[in-house]
């Protein structure tokens, strides 16, 4: 474009506010109104596209909680959106732009990027801007497994890689049956490959719930990994993200194997975490130093006796952690409408809750999930480009 | 030297934050107008802070950057900080009033001054009420209200305009708040 960098162009003698003052209202605009006003000038949009500006506005960005699960109205996923308040009830508003397809899967957003299904497709998405990208593809012999895919970023590269274990039909001459048997992964890199890559790693990841994964600075993590040339009980999958090495992480011992398919992966304290919610105590297990070497190091955490009526154990619990180091916590009731969010600082031990009002239209089923979500100001066509 | 004390309101009783409680200074505005102020409520402005710690403020100290009308409510915000046993609360619903009134132009004078004087909290509460106040607000008139002109051909506001369609809806008529 042009050779020369845009200068701040005044119509009138006196400057209005100088460079640092629209830096600064600039990166605490929201995304729909950020990406208008940079058709204000040259300056405006040479000021807002730089690495700096997003950091300052990422930083600045409001954060929202985006509440997800299964309405009992169509059977498909419903996603509302949360601002947090001081205090008080809550009214989540309902996210308009998920609300007219069956988007029957999606992962926990990434950097304010979501991957989900639709149909036959993996669709990345940016929830600010709306705008979606949508990848190739896969073979026909795949279709069983269009539930199971895992969304993962590498800090380094600043790239995208959509994960998906793939079955194969194998006719079984024995009983004349065919059966479908996961026996290698299909990966896709946003903004570099043009189709699927295969891989052959026996496939060992299943995917159940939302907070069953988690991608942790380079490197996913997921339970449900079953080894199946091992005799050794569940292991935790840790795959990096960089180089698509798999390696394996073992449970804490305190965890009995019986809850490994139960417990949920967060990140906490920049690493990776094992949330246990047994009655009222909660366990979390962090990874000290290094991902796959370092020991784990368990934390108690008692939950506030005058809200234990929110979390009663036929309540459906999704487990997320934000960047202010807090755990977030969302409780639902399953069959009658009532919902809570909790946040825990792991620094300080100090417990928080909002009230989730307003629900009662969508009774909540099946895969609940609340996760805080931070706008991304970043175009769909500036990810594929990094 | 003094020792540099961020927050002069602390609660232990030392000497020298009940003598900055008691001292006054003067400051001067652009147009000639004096106001008194303690040095308490003056120094949560690092740029006076500065001056005062420098001895540069012997007797009155001018604003030149910084008009009559826009000093006072800058006096205003800072008086009601270093009051004593204000609590946050109390401070927080104090912000939320004292811009809320405001116009544009007052919050751009206001914002401006907060920069020029370095107050950082009364900066960060107008920088982002503006934000607040140009959500829904039309290209044209950010142009008109931060004097900025563009330099974008015809042909490439229709181009951005059509590519980023989804920015635009929702947008308020050009009329002023």
């Amino acid at each position: 474009m042009e050779k020369e960098e845009p200068r701040l162009i005044l119509n009138r003698s006196a400057p209005l506010l100088e460079e640092i003052l629209i830096f600064e209202i600039f990166s605490r605009l929201n995304v729909k109104t950020l990406h208008r006003f940079r058709q204000v000038s040259k300056f405006c949009h040479s000021l807002t596209s730089n690495p700096e500006f997003f950091t300052a506005f990422r930083r600045r960005s409001r954060r929202r909680f985006l509440l997800s699960f299964s309405s009992s109205l169509n059977w498909r996923c419903v996603f509302h959106s949360l601002t947090p308040g001081v205090r008080g009830l809550h009214v989540p508003e309902i996210v308009d732009c998920f609300t007219n397809a069956a988007y029957c899967n999606y992962t926990r957003c990434i950097n304010g990027v979501r991957c989900f299904v639709r149909g036959d497709s993996v669709v990345v998405c940016n929830l600010a801007t709306d705008e979606e990208l949508i990848l190739p593809p896969l073979g026909r012999d795949s279709e069983r497994d269009r539930h199971c895919f895992f969304f993962c970023y590498d800090p380094e590269t600043h790239k995208y890689k959509v994960l998906r274990p793939v079955s194969t039909r194998i006719h079984n001459p024995m009983n004349g049956r065919v059966h479908l048997l996961a026996t290698h992964y299909s990966i896709f890199t946003v903004g570099v490959d043009i189709s699927w890559r295969g891989f052959h790693r026996p496939a060992g990841l299943y995917q159940l719930g939302k907070s069953k994964s988690v991608c942790v600075n380079g490197v996913l993590f997921c339970t449900n990994f079953s080894v199946t040339d091992s005799v050794k009980d569940g292991v935790i999958a840790a795959f990096d993200v960089g180089s698509e090495n798999f390696d394996t992480v073992a449970y804490p011992d305190g965890l009995s194997s019986s809850r490994h398919s139960s417990c949920h992966l967060i990140e906490a304290k920049g690493s990776v975490g094992i949330v246990e919610l047994e009655s009222c105590v909660i366990r979390l297990w962090i990874k000290e130093k290094g991902f796959v070497s370092g020991s784990w190091s368990e934390h108690r955490i008692e939950f506030p006796s005058q809200w234990r009526s929110d979390i009663s154990l036929s309540y459906n619990f999704s487990f997320s952690s934000n960047g202010d180091g807090e755990m977030i916590m969302g409780s639902s009731r399953m069959s009658t409408p009532g919902c809570w969010i909790f946040r825990y600082d792991i620094e300080t031990g100090k417990w928080r809750r909002i009230e989730v009002v307003g629900l009662e239209k969508h009774i909540v089923f099946g895969d609940f999930h609340v996760e805080e979500y931070v706008e991304t100001p970043l175009l769909i066509r500036d990810i594929l480009r990094a | 030297m003094a020792r540099k004390n961020r927050n002069p309101v602390g609660k232990n009783v030392d000497p020298e934050a009940q003598k900055k409680k008691t001292r006054t200074l003067t400051l001067k505005s652009s147009d000639g107008q004096e106001f008194s102020i303690s040095e308490s409520a003056a120094v949560l402005s690092i740029a006076i802070e500065n001056m005062v710690e420098d001895d540069c403020a012997g007797g009155v100290i001018p604003l030149p950057l910084v008009d009559g009308g826009t000093l006072a409510r800058v006096i205003t915000y800072l008086n009601k900080h270093a009051e004593d046993g204000a609590s946050d609360e109390e401070k927080r619903k104090f912000d939320e009033e004292f811009v809320s009134g405001m116009e544009m132009g007052v919050l751009f004078d206001v914002v401006l001054a907060a920069n020029y004087l370095d107050i950082r909290g009364l900066l960060r509460e107008v920088r982002r009420r503006i934000a607040d106040r140009m959500k829904n607000k039309s290209v044209e008139w950010v142009r008109k209200t931060f004097h900025i002109e563009s330099d974008f051909t015809p042909e490439e506001e229709e181009q951005m305009k059509k590519e980023f369609a989804w920015a635009w809806e929702g947008v308020d008529s050009d009329v002023d708040d």
